[in-house]
This record gives structure tokens, sequence and C-alpha cells, in this order.
């Protein structure tokens, strides 16, 4: 077992590499308060928009602030969002996608309308739409990209679930009598779930990407939370001091990246078959 | 292959299709530039063209609904008023008036036209497009319709001669005249093109769709081409009947990104950039051939306390109020806003005919603060939340002013939540309605006139969103009307400064700083100014 | 005839959805704990209770709230898209306007993406695991991982402010003047009108939004060209061609490709539905007036019509866009027909 774990590290440097990057960002989260060498919040107006130096190495913002304290910090938003994001939305479209394939007819045809609307419809503005009715923070930043995020896990899982239904331990258990809801949970959703999975950790990445991009139009956390998108929006008005936004957008790329060589990485492990979009 | 090919084109084609549907309905000003193109793309026409370069654009530009800050530039340059400020912080002149005359008890305003005025059409001004012009703001019950709440009726005693029957005494009605929403139109025109000035106009009248992309005026220039979004061209205006500058045409190019702005007037390819910033300005810092003007304008960034308990919480107390004046690093604000920003002494700002200046440099006391807050009973400090909206004041975010206040706050033990909430989506409504607990906001002048900011007053506009009601302070909310009525110039600025004096540590709200304005030219020109008014005043800027 | 029976069931379908997506929209925009009117009248003038009511009055927002359905829906039945509460201008004219701005982004980004995308995961596929292939893989997802308003700041930063080698923000350089239009793509229009240093220039400044907007979809396109073309020739017929003797280039060009692109129309079909939705902050970084801008300055105003037909828009775009490629594979692969 540990010799194929080592094979599958040794074979994949992208894979690897993602891996390290993860666990060094998650790390970095969890242990902020350790290593982030001054507050994030605190105000400096003596020290501002110095450019990266031994004290400060990512330089300072407007505010004096330290740059490189409020990434470690930052990393802590993007990290929950995406990944909780990713686990509720994907938790709502599995069972959502599996109910409309596995129940058919028109059942089947009014749900994936309803999810089709959601989806041809653009995901930005829609998720400053749902934030403008609710009111802006981290919460309500999620519950819109929830909400613009599940449709593709529905999508996904029905059509998975369309031809597993046809499957003979699924037949055979209907045979025998089995309630709907015990195939479900019993035969249909275990059989289907690891295309789910596999666009999950694919998704990850992707819904950081968004949870920053709409914190960089202001509509994540209240300032003065160290959120990258909005460490980034912060710098477009000190342009020519590249460093105020440029090391947050380096985080938001590293980090997406790191988890997108996660996912292609367990996709090409886990189903070499599985290359059909849906 | 063959198959593959027919898919593409058949795409094409309904994707070209579509914008040929889309692109058949067009604003009539692109079809103007036709003639345009030519003398255009033979590069820089010409050293007579001065290019401005504007951060955003406009809504509209038809003087009855005008309420943002860029449009009173271009209806400047277009129109003219009976009144016009030459020079930012003096007292309003003449411009197409001649003569003009208050009543003994000032509420009875006459005013003779000059002689030989003409629009660019070729007809000629008469009184009768006075009372056009203004009772069609009035009428039309839009943005700008407040201004001449104060004119009760107008008549036309002949041609040249306008009467205006005021409803009191109103100190500041030659500066309102100024207003680019009481610019006076060519009433011939805009009645052709659907313009109405009568009772109903706010429902009958048409002609906003004209006057949004043609003008209709007096001024030295007009309108030839407006692109939403994009640019605005003004050519001279070949019947002008004053004496015009040597400038024949401008180019005012919409371009938010101040990075563009601050290359392309370093490179000449503009010669005005308006939106400036520190950052742009530091680049500029050798750069040859470029002059940068930073100047505070009579934008002004407040604090504001809910004076209602149920909405303030413990900033509706007085005593907590002061304190948080006391807190405030009002030099740190000063540099977060940019070089060229100061603090008012109190409500009315520096520049301002009857103001005090600027607030004493070193009026923060922490310690002062804290001894406040424990008489207050909060020696441990509080909490608070402070709603803030997504606007900016000049180019300054309030979330950066909050984010100081937050920070000077903390070190008085004063705990500051910030909750962002956008303006479309509550927070306009909550300020209106005089929900808001505490919040920092920023107040624009309407028109160039200290009488603009009596709305601080208790029972004024402003003051109201305060909860600061006219029974709280009886004496002060007077003063209102006291300097409404003061017609006489010293007589209004001893009732300013009286008003000052009652609000520099007392009252709901904390001034806390004029923005700056920053504008870079090219040295060819002169008269290159900032302006509160107009933004810039392009009929005295030469070319030298 | 059975390709007539299924266009027709598809508009139908269309129609349905289009009215659904609008009323859905129409319920999020009035349950925005605000209104237009606080968006679109100055500070002073909220608190005139007259200008206020003139305000409503003008827009019908003093009506109750099914009231205004209803009269928009009647009017959205005559392709009426009502006014912008924000522009005072018809949502149908603002959207001609800033429509074709994007499209001319939008396509040209995709064909970027297209091309570039293609080509990289031929090559990944024919090199597989050698270092070109880590190279592209690593380029794709570099693609889809960066955050693009970072990337619009990166390429602006480098090539148009320390460079200065490319153009910035805008659609054309201040010497010329927007062309006269015909179809609202200034390069086409340029062309049109005989101009083509215009034209020209308003090509390079489609370059870095474009490059901009077409990492995301070049790097899934690459992904699955890739995966796509090694599936394909793992296949039996390959194999058999292979046997024949046909040399390696030919092999992929003539057999693999064909059918390896088929599910890669997807791709290039969904890139460009969520292009022609516009962009709002690379519209916003490189001043680019089309939907993206129009429809954020829209939201924040409340101003319902507005959205509303943005929305209607871009759902139009997304499900035309579904039914050519459906339609398209059809064409292409008998198979489908048959289901």
């Amino acid at each position: 077992m540990l010799r194929s774990v080592k094979k599958m590290f040794r074979s994949n440097y992208l894979f690897t590499l993602g891996v390290i990057i993860c666990l060094a960002w998650i790390l970095a989260a969890i242990l902020a308060p350790l290593l982030a060498p001054y507050d994030p919040i605190v105000q400096d107006l003596t020290m501002r928009l110095k450019a990266p130096s031994a004290e400060h190495l990512f330089g300072t913002d407007n505010f004096g602030r330290d740059i490189f304290s409020r990434v470690i910090y930052g990393g802590r938003y993007s990290l929950l969002a995406g990944c909780l994001t990713v686990v509720i939305a994907g938790v709502i479209g599995t069972f959502y996608g599996a109910i409309a394939g596995y129940v058919g007819g028109w059942t089947d045809n009014v749900m994936m309308r309803l999810s089709e609307m959601i989806l041809s419809f653009p995901s930005l503005i829609l998720a400053m739409i749902i934030n403008a009715v609710m009111g802006s923070n981290l919460f309500n930043t999620m519950f819109a990209l929830i909400i613009v995020a599940w449709p593709t896990y529905a999508r996904l899982m029905r059509s998975v679930v369309l031809s597993v239904k046809e499957n003979e331990y699924v037949t055979a258990s209907e045979a025998l009598g089995a309630s709907k809801i015990r195939i479900l949970m019993k035969e249909i959703i275990p059989n289907s779930i690891s295309s789910v999975l596999i666009m999950a950790t694919t998704d990850i990445g992707n819904q950081i990407l968004m949870f920053s991009t709409l914190s960089f139009l202001g509509l994540g956390s209240a300032p003065p939370t160290p959120e990258w998108g909005m460490m980034v929006s912060d710098g477009v008005d000190y342009f020519n001091k590249f460093w105020v936004a440029g090391f947050p957008g380096l985080a938001i790329f590293t980090m997406a990246v790191g988890a997108n060589f996660i996912g292609d990485g367990l996709r090409d492990l886990l189903d070499p078959k599985l290359r059909k979009e849906f | 292959m063959k198959k593959r090919l027919l898919a593409l084109a058949m795409g094409v084609v309904i994707v070209l299709g579509c914008t040929a549907c889309g692109g058949g309905q067009d604003a009539p000003s692109t079809e103007q530039t036709e003639g345009e193109n030519a003398s255009n793309t033979a590069g820089d026409s010409g050293s007579s063209t001065v290019v401005i370069a504007m951060g955003s654009g406009f809504s509209t530009l038809d003087p009855g609904y005008i309420y943002e800050k860029y449009p009173p530039l271009v209806i400047n340059a277009c129109y003219e008023n009976l009144f016009k400020f030459y020079d930012n912080d003096s007292a309003p002149e003449p411009c197409l008036a001649d003569t003009y005359e208050f009543s003994e008890d000032g509420m009875t305003l006459t005013v003779t036209l000059k002689d030989g005025i003409t629009f660019a059409s070729g007809n000629p001004m008469t009184s009768a497009d006075v009372l056009f012009s203004i009772n069609r703001c009035k009428n039309l019950q839009g943005n700008p319709a407040f201004i001449a709440e104060t004119i009760d009726s107008m008549e036309a005693l002949d041609d040249k001669t306008i009467v205006f029957h005021l409803t009191q005494a109103d100190s500041a009605i030659l500066s309102k005249l100024t207003y680019s929403s009481l610019a006076i139109l060519d009433s011939a025109v805009v009645k052709e093109n659907g313009g109405v000035d009568t009772a109903h106009a706010s429902t009958s009248d048409t002609a906003q769709a004209y006057l949004d992309t043609t003008s209709a005026g007096s001024g030295m220039y007009v309108m030839t081409s407006y692109i939403p979004d994009e640019e605005v061209v003004l050519e001279k205006n070949p019947n002008y009947w004053g004496e015009a500058t040597n400038v024949d045409k401008y180019i005012v190019k919409i371009q938010p990104d101040s990075n563009t702005q601050m290359m392309t007037l370093s490179t000449g390819d503009i010669d005005v950039a308006l939106n400036m910033t520190d950052d742009t300005m530091a680049e500029l810092a050798d750069a040859e051939g470029v002059e940068i003007i930073n100047e505070a304008t009579k934008t002004v960034g407040f604090v504001m306390m809910n004076m209602n308990e149920t909405y303030g919480g413990p900033v509706s107390n007085p005593k907590v109020q002061q304190a948080i004046r006391k807190a405030l690093d009002y030099s740190g604000m000063q540099i977060i806003c940019g070089e060229g920003t100061l603090t008012p002494y109190a409500i009315i700002q520096s520049g301002f005919m009857g103001s005090k200046g600027e607030r004493a440099a070193d009026y923060m006391n922490l310690e002062e603060a804290k001894a406040l807050l424990a008489e207050a009973g909060y020696a441990d400090g509080f909490d608070i939340d402070m709603t803030v909206t997504d606007l900016d004041m000049e180019g300054i975010l309030l979330t950066d002013l909050a984010q100081k206040i937050k920070d000077d706050l903390a070190q008085v033990g004063i705990n500051v939540n910030i909750v962002a909430q956008p303006w479309a989506a509550g927070y306009g409504d909550a300020y209106r309605d005089g929900t808001l607990g505490f919040t920092v906001m920023y107040w624009g002048t309407d028109y160039n006139d200290p009488n603009v900011q009596l709305e601080f007053l208790p029972g004024g506009v402003v003051g109201l969103r305060a909860g600061w009601t006219a029974e709280m302070n009886p004496e002060l909310a007077a003063m209102y009307q006291e300097t409404m009525a003061a017609t006489d110039n010293d007589a209004r600025i001893a009732v300013l400064e009286k008003i000052q004096d009652a609000m520099y540590e007392d009252g709901p709200f904390v001034m806390v700083a004029q923005a700056p304005a920053h504008i870079g030219y090219n040295t060819r020109l002169s008269g290159v100014a900032i302006s509160d008014p107009y933004v810039l005043d392009v009929t005295l800027i030469n070319i030298q | 005839m059975e390709q007539l029976k299924f266009i027709g069931k598809r508009l139908i379908y269309l129609a349905v959805m289009l009215f659904g997506v609008a009323t859905l929209v129409f319920i999020l925009t009035k349950m925005i704990p605000g209104d237009p009117t606080v968006a679109n009248l100055s500070q002073r003038a909220l608190s005139d209770p007259e200008v206020v009511a003139a305000y409503k009055a003008k827009y019908g927002l003093d009506q109750p709230v099914f009231v205004q359905y209803l009269l928009y829906m009647k009017n959205l039945l005559q392709f009426d898209l009502g006014t912008s509460i924000r522009t005072n201008k018809p949502v149908l004219s603002e959207l001609s306007r800033c429509y074709p701005a994007t499209i001319e982004l939008a396509l040209f980004a995709i064909v970027l993406a297209a091309v570039f995308g293609i080509l990289f995961g031929i090559i990944s596929a024919i090199r597989r695991n050698s270092i070109l292939d880590q190279i592209v893989r690593a380029v794709s997802v570099t693609g889809v991982s960066i955050p693009s308003f970072w990337f619009a700041l990166l390429v602006l930063y480098f090539f148009y402010y320390k460079l200065q080698i490319l153009p910035g923000p805008g659609r054309l350089s201040k010497a010329f003047s927007a062309p006269a239009t015909v179809t609202g793509l200034y390069v086409i229009d340029s062309l049109l009108e005989g101009n083509l240093p215009k034209a020209l220039d308003a090509l390079s400044h489609l370059l870095l939004p474009g490059i901009v907007l077409a990492a995301f979809t070049m790097g899934l396109i690459t992904r699955t060209t890739r995966s796509n073309l090694l599936d394909v020739m793992s296949m039996d017929y390959i194999r058999t061609a292979r046997a024949k003797g046909l040399g390696r280039t030919a092999l992929i060009l003539k057999h693999a490709l064909g059918n390896a692109l088929i599910p890669v129309l997807t791709v290039i079909g969904l890139g460009l539905g969520n292009l022609l939705g516009g962009m709002v902050l690379v519209e916003t970084i490189f001043n680019w007036p089309g939907v993206g801008q129009f429809a954020y300055e829209s939201v924040l105003s409340a101003d319902f019509p507005a959205i509303i037909g943005v929305a209607l828009l871009i759902a139009l775009n997304y499900m035309v866009i579904n039914t050519i490629v459906d339609i398209l594979y059809g064409v292409i692969d008998p198979r489908v027909r048959c289901q």
C-alpha cells in the first residue's frame, strides 16, 4: 500500500507539488498567530506603502499594515470559503441530481429546468444580487457561491445516475421490492459518487477564485478583514506600489494552482477512463 | 471536415446577425462623428484642441435633471447662467445679467439681461428664455428642482427684465442662480424637441433625450458629439456673443483608469487629467511640462452619530460624542486622504465665505477622550457597529475612512465593528430615514454657497438623519432662517461664525476632512484651476 | 423533418425558460432591501417627498409589486424591455450599445483560446508524460487558476505601463474616433470604412483583455483535447491504421483528431457562452463598455428592468449556443440523433 502511494507521488510531479502547496497554506492558516510577525489589523501611518524589505517581507499597505502577516491570515478565509462551498454545494447537488435522475419523468424535467435557469445566469451577477439582498459578510458570500455552484453538481450526478440506474444490482433491488429511498441511498449514490468527488476536488480551486473575485468587488467580509481579494482591490489604487496588489494576488494564484494540481492528479489516478463531459 | 466548416459558418452567421440587428439602433451622435472622423484621424488635429480626461461619465446632460459631479463641466461650457462664479472662493458675479437689484425686504429680485446675447442657434436671448428654463427645472421635479425652491414665481417685465418673487429673503439666491440646472436654455429649440415648462412638465416633457446629446445654450461651446461612457466633443460656438478663448475644441474623454490618465498626460496625449491620485502624482514628480494642483474641495467627509438612543446607543450621549471628537486622529486622516486635505473648523468648509478655517492641528487628545468616556459611564469602552457604504468621496473610499476611525477609537477602548452595506441595498434608505446609528459619510455641496451647510443644523435635512430635531436645540435651529434671511454679507458672516462656534465641540457631527482634488495639466495651458462649481472652468483656459 | 420538430421543441422550451429567468430575476431584484430611487436621486433630493414621488410615478415604482410584475411581463411579450431606471434610456437600446463590444472581445478570446488550447492539447497528447507535456499541463493549470482581475492588472502593469508595447484600457486610442456602426465590432467596422490603421489599433486593444479572458477557457480546452485525444488514440481503429503503416502525424490529423474534438466543441461552446455573458472585472479594468460593466452598474443601482434585460440576453445567449452545439453534435455524430 505504502509503495503504491509512493509511486503515486513520484510518477506525478504536479500532484505532489499541489499537495505540498496546499499543505503549506493549511498550516499557515492554522498557525497564523505564530507565523505572522505583525498584527494584521493594527495601522501605522508612518510606515505607509513601504517596499518589501527585511522588516516587512511583502511591504506595507496604505495604512502601514504588514502585508505578509495579512496574507498569512487571509489564507483562512479563502480556504474556508473554497472548501465549505464545495462541500455544501456538492451535498445539495448530489441529492438533487440523484433524485431527479432516479425518479425521472416530469419531476426530472422540472428539477432540471430549474437548475438550468440558475446555470444560464452569469454567476458573478447572481452572486452580487444575492449579496445585495442579504447584506455583505463572509457567510452571505458563501451562501451566494453555494447557490451558484450546486446546479453543476446536480447535472453531473443526474447524468451518472441515469446510467447507473440501469445496472443489474439496481434492478435486482427493485425486483426485491426495496423502497426508492433505500435504493437511492444504498445503491445509486455510492456507485455514482466518484465522478462527483473528482469534480469537487477540481472545483475547490474554482470556488477559491470566485470567492476572491467577490471579495475584490467588495462583497466579502467588511474591512479591515485581510481577505485576499479585497487586498488586491486596495492595491489597484496604489498600482505603482506593485506589492500591495501583487502578493495577495500571488497567494490566490498559488492556492488555486495547488488545489487544481491535486484535482487533476486525482482525476488521472482515480478514473483514467472518465473523460466525458456531462 | 466539411461538416465542421459548415457548422462554424452557421455559428458566425448567427452571431453576425445578432450584432447587425443590435447595431441598427444607435444614438444619433455617432452619425455625426462621420464628418468628424476625417479631421480626427489626421492624428492630433492641431494644438488648438484641448483633451481632458475625466474619471466617470454621466447619466444625463439635461440641465433640468443633472445631479452628478461632472455634468457642470460640460454645461458650463455650452450654457450660461444669469450669474457665475469666476473665482472659486469669491461671490457670484453677473454673467448674462447686466444689472440686478433686491427690494428692501429682500423678497424681490429684479434682473436685467445684457444686450445682444444670442444662442448658438442664432436665436436672441430674451426674458422668455429665462422664465422657460427656470420654470422647467422647477416643474420637472427632478433631482435639481430643489434649487429653485425659494423662487415663488417670476415675471417678465419686458424682453430684458425679469422679476423674481421669492418665498422669503434668501441670502443664497444669487449662488443658486449660478447652478447648472438653472442654465438658460434656448426655449425655441427645446420646445421644438419636446420641452415643456408648465406645471405638469414632469410627465409631459420629452426633451431629455434631445438635451442628452445636443446642447441648446448660449455658451462658448457647442456639444457636437456624445458617446456615452466614452467621450464628449465640444466645439467653438460660431455665434458666440461674447469674447471666446483661443481653444477651438475640447475632447472630454471618459477615462476611469488613473494610471492611463497619468501616462497619457506625461506623453502629451491629453492636456488635463482630472483624477490624479497620490500614487500617480508621485510618478509624475519629475515630468517636464506637467503641473499638478492639489487643493481641498468643499466635499467633506463626516462622522454621524445618531442622537436617538434607539439607533445610536452609546453614541447618542453628548459626552461620548465629544470623546469621539477628541479621539480622532485628524492629521492621520489627512494623510490617508492625500495631499491637500484639510480638516474644517466646524460645519462650514474652509473656502466658503464666513468659514472659520481649519480645526486646531493639536485638537486630538486621547487622555481627555478617555476621561469623557469614563464620565459618561464607559470607563471600559464599548462595542459598536459602524455602518459604511460602498461610495467614495472624490476617490477616497468611505471604507478607508472607516478603517482609520476604527483604529483611532480602538486607542480609547471603543471597539468598532465595520458593517458594509451597499448604497442601493439598504444604506441609502436607512440614511435617508434617520435610522443609522453610527456611520461615516460624505456631503458634496449642491451649489457653491455656505448656506448648503445649514442642513447640518438641528432640524435640517442632514440633522434629521442624525435624529437631531429642532426641538433639541431651538436656538441653533433658528440660525437656519437667520442665515437665509441675512442678505447683507457681513451680517451673514456673523451668523455663520456663531454657528461654527456653537458646533465646534457640540452636536452629532464630526467633520473629518475636506477631500482634495488633484488636477494634472500640460503647461502649454493657462487658467487651469480647481473649481468647486464646475470641476474645471473651461471658459477660463487659454493656450499659451 | 425530424430536425424541424427538434428545432421547434427547442424554441418553445427556450421561450418558457426565458419567462422563468425573467420571473426569477424580477423576484430577486425586488428582494433587494433598497430601491432604485435611492440609487438615482441625489442625497438632497432623497429627502424631498415631492421629488421622490415624481420619480416613483415616472417609473411605476409606486404601484404594488404584483402590478409592476404584470406590467413588465406584458411589455416583455411585446419585446419591450422597458426603460432603464438608471440611465433613463430604453433597455433594448442600452443592450444593443453594449453587446457588440462584448461580442468582439468574446469572439477574439474564444478564437485565441481554441487555437492555442487545441494546439497545446495535441502537443501534450503526442508527447505524453514528457517534459513538454508537463510544461503544457502547468500552463493550462495556470490558466485555470489565475484570478482574472489580478492577471489583468499584471499584464497591464508589464505590457502597458512598464514596457509600453501594448495599448492600455479602452477600445481605441485617443487619436481615433469610433468607426461608423455597422456591426458594432470596431475591427470589422474600421475595415469596412477602409481605415486600416484604425482597424489595427482596435485589434491591438483587443490583445490584452483577450489574453486575460482566454486564459481560463484555454486551460479547459487544452485539458479536454489532451484527454480526449489520448482516449481516441488508444482505440482499435487507430491501432489498425498504425499497423497499416500510416505515419504518426497523418494519423492524428486524419483519423484521431476529428473524433477527439467533438467533446471539445462543448467546452468551446460553453466557453463562448460564458464570455458572451460579459466579464465584469475584465471589462471594468480595461474600460471596455460591454454587457458586464452594464450589468454591474445596474446591480449597484437596483435597476431591475436593466438587470432583467441583461439576464434575458445572457440566458438567450447560453441557450442559443447550447442549441447550436446540440445541433452540431447531431450533424457530426449520427449516433446522437438516434437518442
